[in-house]
């Protein structure tokens, strides 16, 4: 099977299946302008300069698992809507990580341009916020609060309406 | 603690996972911090699409915020999508101005030309006020796809009156709201 040489931002060389490689639309579009295919010892790895090893293997994984999926609408508002609001069991199982490695994952998702995984990883950022209340997204992102008290008086004013009474 | 995660994302990012609350839950966010509180700064409120899930869900929230406001939910719009907001210091300034957009659509045009008197609030902001419409709702995000529907409130609402006549509206209206100069 074609592969092709990327290296990371720690320096490493990952290894990938070029078709699975092509789902990313920055690495579809490099690969074209370089006329590369396949594996050559002598030929050089392609640098992602924003993308750990760890990031893009995950993000292999997860385009190998969806090679086969239709192509992502495309990216308007309205597409976004109508896109399914749940993950699927493989992703939602494929997205439990630590939050350090989901937002890697999402930033390099970003700048490797893989779509669907953006959304999907957005959605799992998303799902750990819905349903619970400020403290509580505090403690889950392990955040503290650094509003001063005018902001807080402020932000309190603007989401008033929300209050249960 | 750790490091803001969320100030690491690009905005488009933000944009997704906000994309994927409701205002309910966007409102909640607002008080968690600083960072969380930008993710609805980059929200676009979606009223425009009430047969999707999500469009079925901002209204019903927009209602909420109606009935919260009560009688004074014009004023209380308008005082926020005033010039500050719009500028960008109040992420909800957006939320507003999509639940009076959405008051605007629930009517039939007939009754926007014949009725200005119902609606004597937002013909004083200085948002509908001479200047260019690009200029106007750009920066508070408003889709381009919308500019139509605002083309439409404008011409209906707008066009028409010069700042001497909307001073005489205010004043029969009874709806006291700070009239800023465009």
């Amino acid at each position: 099977m074609p592969g092709i040489k990327l290296l990371t931002v720690d320096n490493e060389i990952v290894e990938v299946d070029a078709d699975t490689a092509k789902q990313s639309l920055l690495l579809r579009s490099m690969l074209h302008d370089l006329g590369v295919t396949e594996i050559d010892d002598d030929e050089e790895a392609i640098s992602l300069p924003h993308v750990t090893a760890a990031a893009l293997r995950k993000a292999m994984a997860w385009c190998a698992h969806h090679k086969d999926d239709p192509p992502p609408p495309e990216d308007d508002e309205n597409a976004r809507d109508l896109q399914p609001q749940q993950l699927s069991s493989w992703d939602a199982e494929f997205l439990r990580m630590d939050q350090s490695a989901l937002f890697e994952l999402i930033q390099a998702a970003n700048y490797l341009d893989i779509r669907g995984l953006l959304d999907t990883a957005c959605k799992a950022v998303a799902d750990a916020i819905r349903g619970r209340s400020p403290e509580e997204i505090r403690k889950a992102f392990n955040i503290r609060c650094d509003f001063t008290p005018q902001e807080e008086e402020q932000v309190r004013r603007e989401t008033e309406w929300c209050e249960e009474k | 603690p750790g490091p803001p995660l969320l100030d690491r994302l690009p905005p488009d990012c933000l944009a997704r996972i906000a994309a994927s609350l409701n205002l309910l839950e966007l409102a909640r966010v607002c008080k968690v911090s600083p960072a969380f509180r930008r993710l609805c700064g980059v929200v676009d409120v979606n009223i425009d699409s009430p047969t999707t899930d999500r469009g079925a869900s901002d209204a019903c929230w927009v209602e909420r915020i109606r009935r919260h406001f009560g009688a004074d939910y014009l004023r209380n719009c308008w005082a926020f999508v005033n010039k500050d907001t719009c500028c960008g210091r109040n992420p909800f300034a957006r939320l507003y101005l999509h639940a009076l957009l959405g008051l605007y659509r629930a009517q039939p045009e007939q009754l926007l030309l014949d009725g200005r008197a119902l609606f004597p609030a937002p013909l004083l902001s200085p948002v509908f006020l001479g200047q260019p419409l690009s200029m106007d709702f750009s920066f508070v995000g408003v889709h381009p796809g919308r500019y139509d529907l605002l083309l439409r409130v404008k011409k209906l609402l707008c066009d028409p009156l010069d700042s001497e006549s909307v001073a005489s509206a205010a004043d029969s209206s009874g709806v006291r709201v700070p009239l800023l100069q465009a």
